[in-house]
């Protein structure tokens, strides 16, 4: 247990910006723990339901914690590992998809 | 689902085997004429083409060397909103039917001067009813929204007569429209003998026995074993289909694609569908899924940015002839076979049809040709 720890403590602290806040997240951890250990609050609104969603099963099988991700929306924040400096938003809603943008 | 677990009332009107779609809407249309009804379910671990398919109601593609089979498609077509309105009020679920009918992208001047002359002799097999009109490229990207076509898209067709569903919606209703008009189901029910004695039929399972003067199996690939034990022989071979599904976005095409293309309600798009003989091995391969995305990006190249979530394969229960099989037991009267690969497209035909031919034996017109007796025709020629 001390072992792992010590390997979480070698991780680089890097900034994230989410929503426009910059948090600091670890290099290499998932993106919804970053968000979830700073903003406990909703990470999207559901297309079919319109209701707050926030990560859930943290293995990839959910999609609860769908999120924009450095401009690319409906990314699973759970299975996306932290990197210097990305750009994190709330995916509210479906992905608008106006042909010929990708 | 368990269903019920009371052990002294065990006798029906009509059981059926097989809580599919077909079974559902056999069961359905049965409790409308006030008769009661048992479903008799396997196990979540069965091949379910109920649980896998496409969602499509599909008619202009049915029957060119089978007219009899596009009628009876037809039929269900037209039957099918009145059927899809009372399974949304009975059960609260909407199954999102939509029959506004069907693109066809023809890619290259080859396949769309195929696709002409196949219309035309459609057109002079099935008459009148029959439906679907060449259009320009131009014209099908107007009609689908301004989504863009690939460059090998050179022309098309559309017909009205088509249309589809939300399967796995439409059978949660069915399932519950089922249940609110007193419907009886039984899951985890492997049957293993139908014994006939005195005009009444006792269906065994491992842990229940179940009686009815009449027996319907609906059991999908599950069928020919069943079939034997009230003298019907027939082949049911699964047929794999595999489909992609992706990320939910907002609408960019407004009517299905054939073969290909559907973009459900909730925005998520339907890429399918593969056609293999594998035996009963129901998992996807990389091969055909990337021929199903390379198909689909050639005809939508819009698709190329959009993210692929999930990927299936299912098991089609085809019969010999592809078509479907209404068939009662001459050895052993009141028990039936009905056995289908388009659950989804037959299922109001099915609903309305069949009580009829079951409780009265009247069997309509439109399902006189698919009896079992042409297969065996066909085996002694």
């Amino acid at each position: 247990m001390s072992a792992q720890r010590e390997s979480i403590e070698i991780f680089r602290t890097v900034p994230l910006c989410f929503q426009g806040d910059m948090i600091t997240a670890k290099e290499g951890e998932p993106v919804a723990a970053a968000i979830l250990a700073t903003h406990p609050d909703f990470t999207g609104k559901s297309p079919v339901s319109g209701r707050r969603r926030s990560p859930y099963c943290m293995m990839g099988l959910c999609f609860e914690c769908l999120m924009e991700i450095d401009g690319i929306p409906n990314q699973r924040a759970c299975v996306a590992s932290v990197r210097m400096n990305m750009t994190v938003r709330k995916q509210i809603g479906t992905r608008s998809f106006s042909a010929g943008s990708k | 689902m368990r269903g019920e677990s009371d052990t002294c009332s065990r006798t029906f009107d009509v059981l059926i085997i097989g809580g599919g779609v077909v079974g559902f809407s056999i069961g359905y249309g049965l409790l409308q004429r006030g008769v009661s009804v048992a479903i008799l379910d396997g196990t979540d671990r069965d091949f379910s083409a109920t649980r896998g398919n496409f969602g499509m109601v599909s008619v202009s593609n049915k029957g060119f060397n089978n007219i009899p089979y596009f009628r009876l498609s037809l039929a269900s077509r037209n039957l099918w909103p009145s059927l899809a309105d009372e399974v949304h009020d009975r059960s609260g679920i909407n199954p999102h039917f939509e029959g506004r009918g069907k693109v066809y992208l023809s890619m290259g001047e080859q396949e769309l001067a195929d696709r002409v002359s196949h219309i035309q002799e459609f057109l002079l097999r099935a008459g009148d009813e029959y439906h679907q009109e060449i259009l320009s490229k131009d014209d099908l990207d107007h009609l689908l929204g301004h989504v863009g076509l690939g460059d090998r898209v050179v022309g098309g067709a559309f017909s009205r007569l088509d249309g589809s569903v939300e399967p796995l919606q439409f059978y949660s209703g069915l399932f519950r429209a089922y249940l609110s008009q007193g419907g009886h189901y039984f899951s985890s029910q492997i049957v293993r003998k139908i014994v006939s004695k005195n005009a009444s039929f006792s269906v065994q399972t491992p842990s229940d026995t179940f009686s009815a003067p009449k027996v319907v199996i609906a059991s999908g690939l599950g069928t020919p074993p069943l079939a034997s034990q009230i003298g019907l022989r027939l082949n049911v071979r699964p047929e794999r289909g595999q489909i992609m599904v992706t990320e939910r976005i907002e609408r960019v095409f407004n009517y299905p694609i054939s073969g290909f293309l559907r973009q459900n309600v909730e925005g998520t798009i339907m890429i399918g569908s593969s056609s293999e003989y594998n035996g009963f091995d129901d998992h996807t391969s990389v091969g055909v899924l990337t021929g199903l995305a390379k198909g689909a990006v050639e005809r939508l190249p819009l698709l190329r940015f959009v993210q692929i979530n999930r990927c299936w394969a299912a098991l089609r229960p085809r019969t010999d002839d592809g078509y479907p099989i209404y068939q009662e037991s001459q050895q052993r009267p009141g028990a039936f076979v009905v056995s289908c690969h388009s659950g989804i497209t037959l299922a109001a035909l099915h609903a309305r049809l069949l009580p009829r031919w079951i409780l009265d034996d009247v069997k309509d017109n439109l399902l006189q040709p698919f009896g079992t007796g042409r297969l065996q025709d066909e085996c002694a020629t």
